[in-house]
């Protein structure tokens, strides 16, 4: 079992920036991968389209244009659009609102289940959405516009 | 970076990479997501989808998509395309 916890990386008016954190850990998965890729030479122009598109979105929304789904019909796993597509960052787009960022890396297969390290940062986001939808449904955590309540604090398991 | 009032941010590391990006950069970027947005108001105003764009370009549907995903880098040659192909003026130069 891991113990994960959410922690807010940017707020405006209009939209929150959360990523997850593994416990034991200092630093959330996003900022994992701002650490892993921000000197790395051969990703740099997707690595600083990705930062420039998160800034974009934090000014107008994380409208789902923005995305490509990822994960399942039924979760909210996505991918930011990036055009080169090499370089990968995983997302959980709650709403045009609530963005929760996670980890990501180089693509060089078809499909991320092809990678077992791209396709673990998918599972993490797959199953913290899971848990993230059962504690709206028992009323532990509230999702209202672009805050979520009830999160700064609470644990919660990943297998 | 561009802050403003209303703008929090709680991640030093978040806000190193903000800090990371030079005007030209974050320039271009804006220049190109400009681009992007007026074609995809001007399909929605226009009723037509990217599907149509592609044809009515001769382009793929995959190469069409890219012209919607962030960092791509419209040249002139793509821009006069698009502007042919939907009968409007996607940038205009102040004279």
């Amino acid at each position: 079992m891991k113990e994960v916890s959410i922690k807010t990386l940017e707020q405006t008016d209009n939209v929150s920036l959360y990523s997850i954190c593994f416990e034991g850990n200092a630093v959330s998965e996003f900022e994992k991968f701002v650490q892993k890729f921000k000197d790395d030479a051969t990703l740099n122009t997707d690595y600083k389209n990705i930062i420039l598109a998160l800034e974009k979105i934090m000014a107008v929304g994380a409208l789902e244009r923005f995305f490509r789904p990822e994960g399942k019909m039924s979760d909210h796993v996505a991918a930011l659009s990036i055009d080169s597509r090499k370089l990968r960052l995983y997302c959980l787009r709650i709403s045009d609102q609530i963005l929760i960022v996670g980890n990501g890396g180089r693509k060089e297969t078809r499909t991320y289940e092809e990678n077992s390290e791209l396709s673990g940062y998918v599972m993490n986001l797959q199953e913290f959405d899971k848990l993230l939808e059962e504690a709206q449904k028992d009323g532990s955590v509230t999702i209202e516009k672009n805050v979520i309540t009830g999160i700064e604090g609470k644990v919660f398991q990943l297998s | 970076m561009k802050t403003d009032n209303h703008t929090k941010i709680y991640s030093p590391i978040l806000k190193e990479a903000y800090d990371s990006i030079t005007p030209q950069e974050r320039a271009s970027f804006e220049l190109n997501f400009s681009i992007s947005e007026k074609i995809y108001k001007t399909l929605n105003e226009k009723g037509l989808s990217k599907r149509d764009l592609a044809r009515l370009t001769g382009k793929k549907e995959s190469e069409v998509s890219r012209w919607f995903a962030f960092g791509h880098n419209f040249t002139c040659k793509t821009i006069a395309l698009i502007q042919l192909a939907l009968g409007v003026s996607i940038i205009e130069i102040a004279h």
